[in-house]
């Protein structure tokens, strides 16, 4: 190992064999080294004339950032380091002063299986160390995340993204992805709905053997037709495909209600799944008078059809 | 013919029981380690299904079944002397429910005996229905274990006892010489072909099934049947009438004591376990919500649909089997049989009156 002034163009930025550095804070330490200069110098690998980057792929950045031209570096030659050994200097660094975002942890496990790790190793020795269940099947899916474009990625780094959206969007074909991703970020769910989302979309299109693109333009279409924000549009139309017979349910439940016409004051609720045929019915009251002309007006209601209909709202009313 | 077993664990204490001297007999060839754990090699979600643990029991062998709160129930007893199943349904509770990585076999089962007089003693005059279906296949290690050959005697030495053994299997053969009096019913879970295929892994198909109920009817055994659960899928009609049909292709109005109906349901945490295990499977796809007792079910009307076909199927050919609901609520009972035994209780008077009526 050598410490040695490198030309900033030589480092190869796009071999990310051993670094998997991203998310925000660049700011900061791009402030911190215009500041008080680089006080860690990177480390490199020389791969004939090229310079891969072991530790400090954040600093490099800040420096071209700052428009630099050199670096003052660690260099290794290929025999002085084996790959592993690279890799592990890094991992190791990173975890001691951080936790990985949940971006890097995937592209570190398919660092180590490019490196020829099993996904037996990978996943009893460094599934804990990322703070992940040791559960092999999981290891597909993360994997298959480190191969998402680097916008997803970025976005995943960064929290707007959650993993589970991005094992989600990891499973679906390319114009498939595209298109799921333009619609997240067209309905800027929160990350808490992202999941809900991820989840509807998968069954209903594999329920209705429909494309992804299909549905979501088709969901889309039928937001844009809706009052209210689009994200919030877009989610209860797949809540109402992925359960239509709940949802047609519960649109009878309101029609019923509305024939009812409640006078003010009066609430009617049920099962939020229809599950038990009961009402309640909830009223209020100021006062013995009122009391008493609310208890004549519920007695009146509860002779009406729709009142009878709202526990069966799928049976016809029956002929006077 | 049997399931494959590849490793036997004898705990020390259960060196010397019979059960332990049947299963290695039965198993020539197959590795044998006597220690207090185990050993299993760690296979999907860390449980093996070729591997036979036979151990002293832990706490009581004789339990209530659970059931679910807030629908009525069958109020049957369970008899655990196996936990865990060689067959892998997708939709099997156990996966959820059990924690031990193999095969279970309590080797000291005959305790239940005693733990059975008690209760008859308890109660006096009462009809116990008992099973050991809940927790295992009650005939899936048969042939392994002869268990179910040991405890139909001795169930039937106690008038006041009927058991019933629940299975998927064909495993009948240990039982064919014996007379059950009239008290032991071999009931089988059956289901349209096409969920039989898709989610029944291991388990024979359902004409299989019927040919052994049909052979341990004309050994004297009543027969119960379980069309549980019941799935909807894309021509779901025609394949639980097909069910219902070759059900009376293969027995007589009379030989059946009884039939539940129960529609399928699970915890939420199981659904990712089903996503997971089975990637491909319809299950979770269908419009389960939340019911009462917290677990997805489909929705109420959907149930009941399906509740009403399969009725109507039943009772074209039968009017004497007992039809019943496992655990549905009153009022789902009363929209899709037209009428409700009203509590578990209700049910249970029902069912230990079935259990009787030859």
């Amino acid at each position: 190992m050598k410490r040695a002034a490198v030309p900033l163009s030589r480092v190869a930025w796009r071999n990310r064999r051993f670094s998997f550095s991203r998310g925000g804070g660049l700011e900061e330490l791009t402030a911190s080294i215009e500041k008080v200069g680089l006080l860690d110098p990177p480390e490199l690998l020389n791969k004939g004339g090229r310079y891969i980057v072991i530790r400090g792929a954040r600093r490099l950045q800040a420096l071209r950032r700052l428009g630099r031209k050199h670096v003052e570096a660690q260099i290794f030659g290929e025999d002085e380091i084996s790959p592993f050994q690279a890799w592990s200097r890094n991992f190791h660094e990173n975890r001691a002063f951080r936790n990985l975002n949940p971006a890097e942890g995937c592209t570190a496990l398919r660092q180590l299986a490019d490196l020829g790790l099993s996904p037996q190793k990978i996943v009893s020795g460094y599934f804990p160390l990322l703070g992940l269940p040791r559960r092999e099947g999981g290891f597909e899916a993360y994997l298959s995340v480190a191969h998402l474009p680097d916008t997803m990625l970025d976005l995943l780094a960064d929290g707007a993204i959650t993993l589970g959206t991005a094992v989600y969007l990891a499973t679906l074909g390319e114009s498939e992805r595209r298109s799921a991703f333009r619609f997240l970020k067209k309905a800027s769910l929160s990350v808490g709905r992202q999941r809900e989302w991820a989840r509807l979309v998968a069954d209903i299109s594999v329920r209705d053997e429909t494309s992804v693109p299909a549905l979501l333009a088709s969901v889309s279409r039928a937001a844009r037709r809706r009052h209210g924000q689009f994200g919030a549009s877009a989610l209860q139309v797949l809540r109402e495909r992925r359960f239509p017979s709940l949802a047609a349910r519960r649109r009878a439940f309101q029609r019923l209600l509305r024939r009812l016409r409640l006078p003010p004051g009066f609430q009617v609720t049920t099962h939020p799944f229809f599950e038990k045929g009961e009402l309640h019915v909830r009223f209020s009251a100021s006062g013995e008078k009122e009391y008493g002309e609310a208890l004549v007006r519920l007695e009146r209601l509860g002779r009406e059809d729709s009142f009878q209909l709202l526990m069966e709202p799928g049976k016809r009313p029956p002929r006077k | 013919m049997r399931f494959p077993i590849r490793k036997i664990t004898i705990h020390p204490e259960a060196a010397g029981s019979s059960v332990a001297r049947t299963v290695v007999e039965k198993c020539p060839g197959v590795p044998v380690v006597t220690a207090a754990r185990p050993s299993v090699d760690p296979g999907d979600e860390g449980h093996s299904k070729d591997t036979v643990f036979i151990t002293p029991r832990k706490g009581r062998l004789l339990k209530r079944c659970p059931g679910t709160s807030s629908y009525v129930c069958c109020g049957y007893r369970v008899l655990n002397l196996v936990t865990g199943c060689p067959l892998d349904c997708t939709y099997c509770i156990l996966q959820l429910y059990l924690n031990q990585p193999c095969l279970v076999v309590h080797a000291d089962w005959e305790d239940a005996l005693r733990e059975l007089d008690e209760l008859i003693a308890k109660h006096p005059g009462r009809v116990v229905r008992l099973g050991t279906g809940e927790l295992a296949d009650s005939l899936a290690l048969e042939p392994l274990t002869d268990m179910a050959r040991e405890l139909v005697p001795r169930v039937l030495r106690r008038p006041e006892a009927v058991l019933e053994l629940k299975t998927k299997t064909t495993f009948v053969e240990s039982l064919l010489d014996i007379d059950p009096r009239g008290r032991v019913i071999l009931s089988w879970s059956v289901n349209a072909e096409e969920v039989v295929r898709a989610d029944e892994k291991g388990a024979p198909p359902l004409t299989a099934r019927l040919r052994a109920a049909a052979e341990g009817r004309r050994a004297g055994y009543r027969i119960g049947l379980h069309f549980d659960p019941l799935v909807r899928f894309p021509g779901w009609e025609r394949s639980y009438s097909r069910a219902v049909e070759a059900i009376y292709d293969h027995l007589r109005e009379g030989d059946i004591a009884w039939i539940s109906l129960g529609s399928l349901r699970y915890p939420p945490a199981l659904d990712a376990i089903i996503r997971r295990r089975f990637p491909g499977s319809h299950l979770p796809l269908g419009e389960l919500v939340p019911g009462l007792d917290g677990k997805l079910r489909y929705f109420r009307p959907l149930r009941e649909e399906m509740y009403r076909r399969v009725y109507r199927d039943i009772r074209r050919r039968d009017r004497h089997a007992e039809v019943y609901l496992c655990m549905e609520s009153p009022e789902v009972w009363r929209s899709s049989l037209g009428r409700s035994p009203g509590s578990t209780a209700g049910l249970a008077r029902c069912l230990d009156a079935a259990a009787i009526a030859e």
